[in-house]
């Protein structure tokens, strides 16, 4: 259950509060708030990157774990 | 984190050098994202990571990022600038995490090169370690496609369980001397392909023939 709720990490340090990624996230998970970009909707966030891709300041990181499918290895 | 003696490229020295060692270090802790060096700054120290990663990187004239190589704690930088006429750092550092070195001056490292055969040796083996790491990365970047740097890459990366698996795709074109677009469309080209698929921040490897394959054009 735990790795559903692995979500984008944004540094609020780097973060300008823009707006970019609340617009631009196909699957709606992020709202602007008071503080900032919150993934107010988790469960939509189907770690696509997008919002790493349009955010001008770098502020957001969406990491990939490289893996072996546990039958190819 | 980890004592002196747990270096890689001290571990095998003995008692008397590791003490005099000990007490020419000095212990320097770094935030994440911090720039340790920048390269072609006159080099004056030698560095080895007690904890943290630290990225060795060069810049293109068009600001582009070329990361040479991705250290872990117990390995080190810096051993060949202090040895060069002009002692300039050959490329700028970066730490991605928390991070903690221990610094040695290039005035010490040099004594201790003059003064310990045990030293002297393990950074010639140091040497002959990066020497090959240099060649495959030349060979990689002047003889593969992207598709075939990526594959390459990524069946280094999940063979690997020593090597760090959490990867930005910004972190991964800049690993192959390339820009994010393209090793987004390598990547879906590699799903359409049924080489490797995608579970939220997962890559999965799914056909190593597949990939083997890509990674020789």
């Amino acid at each position: 259950m735990l790795k559903q709720w692995i979500l984008p990490e944004i540094d609020p340090n780097l973060c300008t509060a823009c707006g970019q990624c609340a617009v631009g996230c196909p699957e709606n998970a992020l709202d602007m708030t008071a503080v900032g970009p919150q993934f107010t909707r988790p469960q939509n966030c189907t770690f696509c990157t997008q919002c790493e891709s349009l955010c001008p300041e770098g502020a957001i990181r969406c990491e990939l774990e490289i893996v072996w499918n546990q039958n190819s290895r | 984190m980890l004592e002196l003696r747990q270096i890689d490229l001290l571990s095998g020295l003995s008692q008397p050098t590791l003490s005099q060692l000990e007490q020419a270090v000095i212990l320097r802790a770094f935030a994440p994202e911090e720039i340790i060096q920048i390269g072609s700054d006159p080099c004056d120290r030698v560095c080895f990571i007690a904890e943290g990663e630290v990225g060795i990187f060069r810049l293109s004239s068009d600001g582009r990022e070329q990361v040479l190589v991705r250290l872990r704690e117990g390995q080190g930088f810096n051993t060949v600038p202090p040895l060069q006429p002009d002692s300039l750092n050959q490329a700028s550092a970066r730490t991605y995490t928390n991070t903690h070195l221990y610094v040695l001056s290039k005035a010490d490292y040099l004594h201790f090169l003059k003064t310990f055969p045990d030293f002297s040796f393990a950074i010639l083996q140091d040497f002959a370690g990066r020497l090959s790491h240099l060649t495959n990365l030349v060979e990689n970047l002047s003889l593969h496609s992207v598709r075939g740097r990526l594959a390459r890459f990524l069946l280094e990366q999940a063979d690997n369980d020593q090597l760090t698996r959490r990867w930005t795709q910004d972190e991964i074109a800049a690993h192959l001397g390339t820009v994010r677009d393209m090793v987004g469309r390598a990547l879906r080209e590699f799903m359409d392909a049924g080489y490797i698929s995608k579970d939220r921040n997962q890559l999965i490897l799914l056909d190593r023939e597949g990939l083997v394959f890509e990674s020789e054009s």
